[in-house]
C-alpha cells in the first residue's frame, strides 16, 4: 500500500534547487512542534508525527507545500492527543484575520 | 541481542502491503540483496508512530541491493548499489 510520501521511482517532475530564507510562520510552526516533541513536553515523537502527515487524503497531500503538510499533519495529531481541536485552530485562525 | 543476520547474508525483503505507517519505500520490497552490516537495535518505529513503546527493540540492518536489481532501466553501472536500512521483521534469507 503506497502512502502518498513514498514517492521513490515515481516522475516527480523538475526540482527547485535554490536556496530560500524559511518564512516567520515556517520558524514558528518548527518551534511548535519541537516544543511539544520529545526533548520538551513529550506529547508525541517524531514517528507519530510522520505518521500523522502520512495518514492525510492522497489528493490533499499532494496539493500541499512542506510546512503546510506540517501544519495538517499536527493539527490532526494534537487533535489526535486531547491538546486541541482543529475546530479551535479554525477559530483562532478566522480571529487572527478578522483583526488584520 | 539476538540478531538474525550477519554481514554477507543474502536477504530479501518482504513483498508485504500491511496498511499504515511503514518503514520500507515501495521500491523496495520484494527485492534482495546482502546485509552490510548490523546498525543496532531500536524501538519498533512502527509501533511508536501509533504511541506504543516500540518494545523489543528490533535488529536494523544495511542492505545492500543493486541498482540494475531495483529500477529495470538504471543506465547506471552494474556494480553500483544502493544502501537501505531495514528493519528485521521486513527481512527473509534468500
Amino acid at each position: 500500500m503506497r502512502r502518498p510520501n513514498d514517492v521513490g521511482g515515481l516522475p516527480g517532475g523538475p526540482i527547485n534547487t535554490h536556496a530560500h530564507e524559511p518564512e516567520p510562520w515556517q520558524r514558528l510552526l518548527t518551534a511548535i512542534v519541537s516544543a511539544v516533541g520529545p526533548a520538551v513536553r513529550k506529547i508525541n515523537c517524531v514517528d507519530e508525527f510522520r505518521r500523522a502527515r502520512e495518514d492525510l487524503d492522497p489528493d490533499f497531500y499532494a496539493s500541499l507545500t512542506y510546512f503546510e503538510l506540517w501544519t495538517e499533519g499536527f493539527i490532526n495529531l494534537m487533535q489526535e492527543k486531547g491538546v486541541l481541536t482543529r475546530a479551535e485552530v479554525e477559530a483562532r485562525v478566522a480571529a487572527m484575520k478578522a483583526r488584520r | 541481542m539476538t540478531a538474525r543476520f550477519k554481514p554477507g547474508d543474502r536477504v530479501r525483503i518482504r513483498d508485504a502491503n500491511p496498511p499504515g505507517h511503514r518503514r520500507v519505500p515501495v521500491y523496495a520490497r520484494g527485492r534482495a540483496g546482502v546485509i552490510e552490516r548490523l546498525c543496532g537495535e531500536f524501538p519498533n518505529p512502527e509501533e511508536l508512530a501509533y504511541g506504543f513503546d516500540g518494545l523489543p527493540k528490533r535488529p536494523l540492518y544495511r542492505v545492500r541491493i543493486r541498482q540494475t536489481d531495483i529500477w529495470p532501466e538504471y543506465k547506471g553501472s552494474a556494480k553500483d548499489m544502493l544502501e537501505l536500512e531495514i528493519y528485521e521483521h521486513w527481512l527473509d534469507p534468500a
